[in-house]
């Protein structure tokens, strides 16, 4: 609950931080929350222990890969959707990239958000600026990943809706 | 859902597509290699490996070419309200090569939607093998592992994140029990099946979660050919297997799958062992119509590799401050400010990797989240744009050797004389095998035999060594977390040929823990091992053994050598080895070596490897 709270500030801030009159989180999706609604969730990944891990040892031709990186081609797919699944999977890189101003993950975002390419270098500038201001929000660093990926995603589609 | 599956045909249909046949032979159609591969029935042999029936449309079309051809033909001509469920949706790769054989010229074409888009058709260009490789940092990855990926026109930055990537697995549940796990993997207890994937989520998996480097084998292939594979990859999606670790794996049947563009087969039907790095190397040794069958090979870097490749470029004052950055939790301005613009920009790219390099190994620590979330929030204060740093330069795994190898030596040992011995490894290397496709500083080997003979001995088992796994688990970095504990694992049984406790084969299980140290080329370890075993002569059945060594690599040669203190629970001695790969080829080396406890031992041996 506490951590929804959170959210609810860090959107609320990621859109004062943006200055426009984003409504996007209120139609973008038909109004569902692909995080809640759809069940977008951050990759699970195997346990690296080193006891779990022993009994593994010498089976690894295929075993391990299937259940941790499987898709479906079911509900949920349409092309926004996929554009908040990647945003989610890839929030590691992205937050890096972003920081960084460039980079093949932050690029393959924009082009999955259907960001104008010629609106491109304008919107990486405003999503540096305003996610900074994002990032450096106190309880920030604590969220899980769903939610710092939420607040990327809606910084993104603000920055190139006005670039 | 695919709703063909489970049709079957009339009798009455397949007798009025006979009039459609009258022209062409189908029976010799259905015997063509391609026929035969887009049904994975394999070269002698005339049942297909794919086992669920749902695939095959006619009742008899796992074991009958040309029934499957038929039902094949016949089901293309008809009419179908949903496009996508239309036959020619679910087996376009079975269609487009028929069309290409001059059959079904004249029937319209189903808009496969499902398919163009999953396969990017507009955009599809060709098709890459890709080999994540072995990781000692987490033994679940040692042997590596294969992908397909189909691969889009590289006009947009980034896009081949986004390009389809198949996987072929056995399915495991979650919580299944070690055991089970590895009895049901040796003995065909599971099922498999392909699976599909955006490329970023299994670039998320095997490079930025497990630390694997990936290498990206993109086919000289035509484009046709690429539709053709992609297409046939959409086939396979719906196909079921008996899944066997040993040779009905991944590498198996993606090698199986990529027969259909090569010009010599990838796979005999009956080898025992399949490796992965098997295949990278027959691929890169195919042809693909009659050119060198890999146009490209690229490196993807996974999280640990770019990580300390960068760390590594920084000058001596940036890594100063970046460990400055980590020791104090990013408390360490006046350190940080002494740095130019330029450096700063290079220290926080390479400590954001460092901090997420941590965090893939242990997700949940909030104080790294922290740290890294200060880092780039540090980094946006700065300009944008990466810092260049010089690319990875690391060794291709097809310049590797095998995974299996042969090894026979020449011996002198001073109390038993002259003989000679031959050593069977199913897989994978030792210390001394040559680096590339490997992880580095480790041996990992699996069912490794040795029988040797002498004059007063005969011919006798030498030692059959279950597993063997070690890892100098060296940190290049000096950072925290970055490697840590060597350790070594290895069971069996063994004789000791330069102990005068007897000869007798012994049951041993050892294991032990130390440290590593990286000096250039040379690396520097110390260990403490226990071992236990069934008993030898003197009375002995435990041992603590502390002891030290370096190895040495140069040009193609590489050297380990250690001492090693042996205190039994009824005896104690020292003991001494060296051994060297004196040279190598592409699937070869040589080897020399000394040992001495109470005896002394030479030789020297050749190891070939396939």
């Amino acid at each position: 609950m506490k951590k929804s709270l959170i959210t609810a500030s860090l959107l609320a801030f990621t859109l004062s931080a943006a200055p426009t009159p984003v409504t996007a989180q209120d139609d973008a999706f038909g109004g569902l929350n692909p995080w809640l609604d759809c069940g977008i969730g951050a990759l699970i990944f195997p346990d690296h222990e080193t006891v779990a891990a022993i009994s593994n040892i010498i089976w690894d031709l295929g075993t391990t890969a299937v259940t941790s990186a499987s898709a479906s081609r079911g509900s949920c797919n349409g092309n926004r959707l996929v554009a908040a699944q990647f945003v989610t999977d890839s929030y590691a890189n992205l937050e890096e990239e972003v920081a960084q101003g460039e980079g093949k993950h932050l690029q393959a975002m924009l082009n999955l958000m259907q960001c104008e390419t010629s609106a491109q270098p304008a919107a990486i500038n405003a999503i540096r600026s305003n996610f900074a201001h994002v990032m450096s929000a106190e309880e920030f660093a604590t969220l899980a990943q769903e939610q710092k990926a939420e607040a990327l995603f809606y910084v993104t589609e603000a920055a190139c809706t006005l670039s | 859902m695919r709703m063909l599956f489970g049709f079957t045909l009339s009798v009455t249909f397949l007798a009025s597509f006979n009039t459609f046949a009258a022209d062409v032979d189908l029976a010799k159609v259905s015997q063509q290699q391609d026929w035969r591969n887009l049904l994975h029935i394999p070269r002698h042999s005339n049942r297909s490996e794919i086992e669920n029936q749902a695939f095959f449309l006619a009742d008899n079309g796992r074991n009958d070419a040309e029934a499957e051809l038929r039902a094949t033909l016949a089901l293309f001509q008809q009419e179908h309200v949903d496009n996508n469920d239309h036959p020619q949706c679910i087996y376009p790769a079975r269609f487009f090569w028929l069309q290409q054989q001059g059959l079904l010229v004249d029937v319209e074409r189903a808009r496969c939607t499902d398919f163009s888009e999953w396969a990017e058709v507009a955009k599809l260009e060709s098709s890459s093998l890709i080999f994540a490789d072995g990781f000692l940092g987490n033994p679940a990855s040692f042997y590596g592992h294969l992908l397909l990926k189909n691969n889009t026109q590289a006009d947009e930055f980034g896009s081949e994140l986004l390009n389809n990537s198949m996987n072929f697995g056995a399915a495991v549940s979650d919580d299944e029990n070690p055991i089970v796990y590895i009895l049901k993997g040796l003995f065909g207890g599971y099922q498999a099946t392909y699976s599909a994937s955006h490329f970023y989520r299994y670039n998320l998996n095997y490079a930025e979660a497990e630390l694997r480097d990936l290498w990206n084998y993109e086919l000289n292939i035509s484009v046709e050919q690429a539709y053709l594979l992609a297409a046939h990859n959409w086939e396979l999606l719906n196909t079921a297997y008996t899944y066997y670790f040993t040779h009905r794996n991944c590498a198996y049947h993606l090698g199986r799958t990529l027969e259909l563009v090569t010009d010599q087969p990838m796979m005999p039907a009956h080898e025992p062992f399949v490796f992965p790095i098997a295949v990278v190397n027959r691929i890169f040794n195919n042809t693909i119509n009659g050119e060198p069958a890999v146009r490209s090979v690229r490196h993807v870097e996974s999280r640990q590799s770019r990580f300390r490749r960068k760390f590594l470029q920084l000058s001596n004052s940036e890594q100063h401050v970046a460990r400055r950055w980590v020791e104090t939790e990013g408390d360490s301005e006046s350190d940080f400010l002494e740095l130019n613009q330029s450096s700063r920009i290079r220290v926080l790219d390479v400590l954001a990797d460092y901090y997420e390099f941590q965090l893939s190994q242990q997700r949940n620590d909030s104080n790294l989240k922290q740290r890294k979330n200060e880092v780039l929030v540090a980094r946006m204060q700065l300009p944008a744009g990466a810092e260049a740093f010089v690319p990875a330069n690391a060794i291709p795994p097809h310049q590797g050797v095998g995974g299996s190898m042969l090894q026979p030596r020449l011996i002198h040992n001073s109390e038993l004389g002259a003989g000679v011995d031959l050593t069977y490894r199913i897989a994978y290397y030792d210390m001394l095998t040559p680096n590339a496709g490997k992880a580095p500083d480790s041996a990992l080997s699996m069912g490794e035999l040795g029988v040797r003979w002498h004059q007063d001995t005969g011919l006798e088992l030498a030692k059959l060594w279950a597993v063997n796994i070690e890892s100098l688990n060296i940190n290049p970095t000096g950072l925290p977390g970055d490697g840590g504990r060597a350790w070594i694992l290895r069971a069996g049984w063994q004789r000791n040929y330069v102990s005068a406790a007897g000869d007798d084969l012994q049951t041993f299980l050892r294991g032990g823990i130390g440290k590593a140290w990286q000096f250039g080329s040379t690396r520097l370890y110390t260990m403490l091992d226990g071992q236990l075993t069934g008993g030898d002569d003197l009375g002995n059945k435990f041992a603590i053994m502390p002891r030290v060594g370096f190895t040495y690599e140069f040009e193609r040669s590489k050297v380990q050598c250690e001492t090693r203190f042996i205190q039994a629970n009824r005896t104690n001695s020292w003991a001494y080895t060296c051994d060297a790969r004196a040279i190598h080829g592409s699937n070869w080396d040589m080897r020399i070596g000394i040992a001495h406890e109470d005896y002394t031992e030479g030789y020297l041996g050749v190891t070939v490897y396939w």
